[in-house]
């Protein structure tokens, strides 16, 4: 066997760990001691790496947490621990605190686990990130359209609809996004540093129209000051502030260019001789998989609907789902998944090459046993024999190089 | 020692972990009772590994195929064909850390407890299987295909019965092997020949 794990692991990183594990699950250095049957400051030793855990305590406390104890262990680098950032980002709305905290740990959690299969698997996420746009002393609506035109022809999108824009920022721009459970009150995230790179968590429980509206606007905070981790609460603000005002302003934008909608809904005009209906706005909010209350407020900030159309329709007692079921608007897709597709093919490829066994495929995919399975046949192979025997389908080998037999390595 | 047939004159029968992996499939089988008795073999499970196998899909060709069926392994344990087990000494528990820095933790502790109790582990795992197998000395290990073939030759179990068998393992447990499992071609041929 190899060298004693815990003699050689940074005790300081363990430590950290631990310490993050310990608040995320709201338990005190107290309730650890007396679980253990140690002294508090024993407890405090231990999580700043000045005392060395001893196994039977490890197994313990990771049991204690409700963690694996391979996740304490993990040779990744020591990770900047962000979540402490975010938490302190939250300040000072305390009452949330202790309810985010999983929600805090998750997400760095899975940037870290997101990081551990490309080095696994040799794959680092490519980057295309542009210098932090300067919008200070700026008017933030204006600047935010500036930053969202300017972002859209970096990246190709033109003035139409942006349907896939988690597919956009994850594999153009190389963000790291995650769709996980956070209170009902938060509706994303976002960090930034220099070993995840950007990475954004939005509430899986929001609509998707809602979580793409978090998402576009924590792609601003990315844009514009990167270096300071935000959490996104919903009506935290009696007035926003101007970087607030700016990443609502660049989600409209991002997600509901001026040019593209303006001339999209001229047409429609020209179409219904000038009489543009509620179900004309469910139909264009649909095309451009936004909410209709997004999509109204908008059309009113390019005044091409009077102001107060939106609360006007709202106070007439406006049913939009039953509206969109009436007008058989199917929706877009199912819930986000909560992991990239890329971080998904990674995780395979590992567990396909021997580099990670199941039950660590399972724990990186968040599922249990046989879904993992399930989800690893999917997504290496898709086979399964008949009943006749036949196998049906040609095994991907997701690690092989696509390079051909000729081809020489550059290496 | 491997995969392959035992010497059935041994007065004391091998200890064999069942890791995670291996204990779905053969619950998957339908018949796992008749099998662990038939073996010449001793079966336990690590308490981590055993509770991270909690359900199988129904199987079969029914619109209820994918529906949820909860595993119980308590018949087993009450039959005396299976015994869960937990750790019983710091020692275990120290190689069970070393085994997690690795692998996960019912696969740590299969490893940790097969290398304390001189016992073999059954996984079909490609990583476990190395790990294992890279030990001084290395543990002896089993995987379901070789488990099942040692089964199936020594009852005589062959054709449409045991096509039936693997079926269920892939209906229930959505496994096949692997192609680095040497009885993958055995596997592929019994399902043929069924």
């Amino acid at each position: 066997m190899d060298e004693d794990v815990l003699k050689v692991i940074d005790s300081r990183e363990l430590g950290r760990r631990l310490q993050e594990a310990r608040k995320a699950s709201g338990r005190t250095q107290q309730d650890v001691a007396d679980h253990l049957g140690i002294a508090r400051t024993t407890v405090t030793a231990i999580e700043k790496g000045d005392r060395r855990i001893q196994p039977g305590e490890l197994i313990r406390l990771a049991s204690f947490f409700g963690r694996s104890v391979g996740e304490f262990l993990r040779q990744s680098q020591p990770a900047a621990p962000f979540a402490v950032q975010l938490r302190a980002a939250l300040s000072p709305t305390a009452d949330i605190d202790q309810q985010i905290a999983p929600g805090l740990l998750e997400f760095q959690r899975l940037c870290e686990d997101y990081v551990e299969l490309e080095t696994l698997c040799r794959a680092p996420l490519q980057h295309a990130y542009p210098n932090p746009y300067d919008i200070l002393g700026l008017a933030p609506e204006l600047a935010a359209e500036d930053v969202a035109v300017a972002e859209r022809n970096r990246l190709g999108l033109g003035d139409g609809p942006l349907l896939s824009l988690r597919q956009v920022l994850g594999n153009d721009v190389g963000l790291r996004i995650f769709f996980i459970e956070l209170p009902p009150r938060i509706a994303g995230m976002f960090a930034y540093t220099e070993q995840f790179g950007g990475c954004i968590a939005v509430n899986r429980n929001h609509p998707p129209e809602r979580g793409r509206l978090t998402l576009a606007h924590d792609y601003a905070h990315f844009l514009s000051k990167r270096f300071q981790p935000e959490v996104t609460p919903i009506g935290r603000y009696e007035r926003l502030p101007d970087h607030e005002r700016f990443a609502d302003a660049f989600a409209r934008n991002f997600l509901l260019p001026a040019a593209g909608l303006r001339r999209r809904f001229h047409e429609l005009q020209r179409s219904r001789d000038q009489r543009v209906t509620p179900a004309d706005l469910c139909t264009l909010a649909h095309h451009y998989f936004v909410s209709v209350e997004a999509l109204a407020r908008r059309l009113e900030e390019l005044r091409l609907l009077p102001l107060g159309t939106w609360d006007r329709l709202a106070a007439r007692g406006f049913r939009v789902r039953e509206a969109q079921a009436l007008l058989q608007l199917t929706p877009h897709q199912a819930a986000e998944s909560e992991l990239p597709m890329r971080y998904l093919y990674l995780a395979a490829e590992a567990l396909e090459r021997g580099d990670l066994s199941e039950g660590q495929f399972a724990r990186f995919v968040r599922l249990d046993r046989l879904a993992a399975r399930e989800l690893a046949l999917q997504l290496s192979s898709g086979s399964m024999l008949d009943s006749d025997g036949t196998l049906t389908t040609l095994p991907l080998d997701l690690g092989a190089s696509l390079a051909g037999p000729g081809a020489r390595s550059s290496a | 020692m491997s995969d392959g047939p035992l010497n059935a004159e041994s007065r004391v029968r091998l200890l064999v972990l069942l890791d995670a992996c291996c204990l779905l499939n053969l619950c998957a089988t339908r018949l796992i009772e008749d099998i662990l008795r038939a073996l010449p073999l001793r079966f336990a499970v690590a308490d981590r590994a055993a509770a991270e196998v909690r359900y199988l899909r129904r199987g079969g060709a029914g619109l209820d195929a994918d529906v949820r069926e909860p595993v119980d392994s308590q018949p087993l344990v009450a039959a005396g064909l299976l015994e869960v087990l937990a750790f019983a000494m710091t020692d275990e528990e120290a190689s069970f850390v070393q085994f997690a820095a690795n692998i996960d933790d019912g696969e740590a502790m299969t490893c940790a407890l097969a290398w304390h109790r001189q016992a073999a582990v059954a996984t079909d795992d490609l990583k476990t299987l190395r790990i294992v197998r890279s030990l001084i000395p290395p543990l002896p290990t089993y995987t379901t295909a070789g488990l099942l073939r040692q089964w199936a030759d020594g009852q005589q179990v062959a054709g449409p019965d045991l096509k039936r068998v693997l079926l269920n393992i892939q209906e229930r447990a959505r496994f096949v092997p692997g192609r680095h499992d040497p009885l993958r071609s055995w596997w592929l041929a019994a399902m043929r020949e069924g």
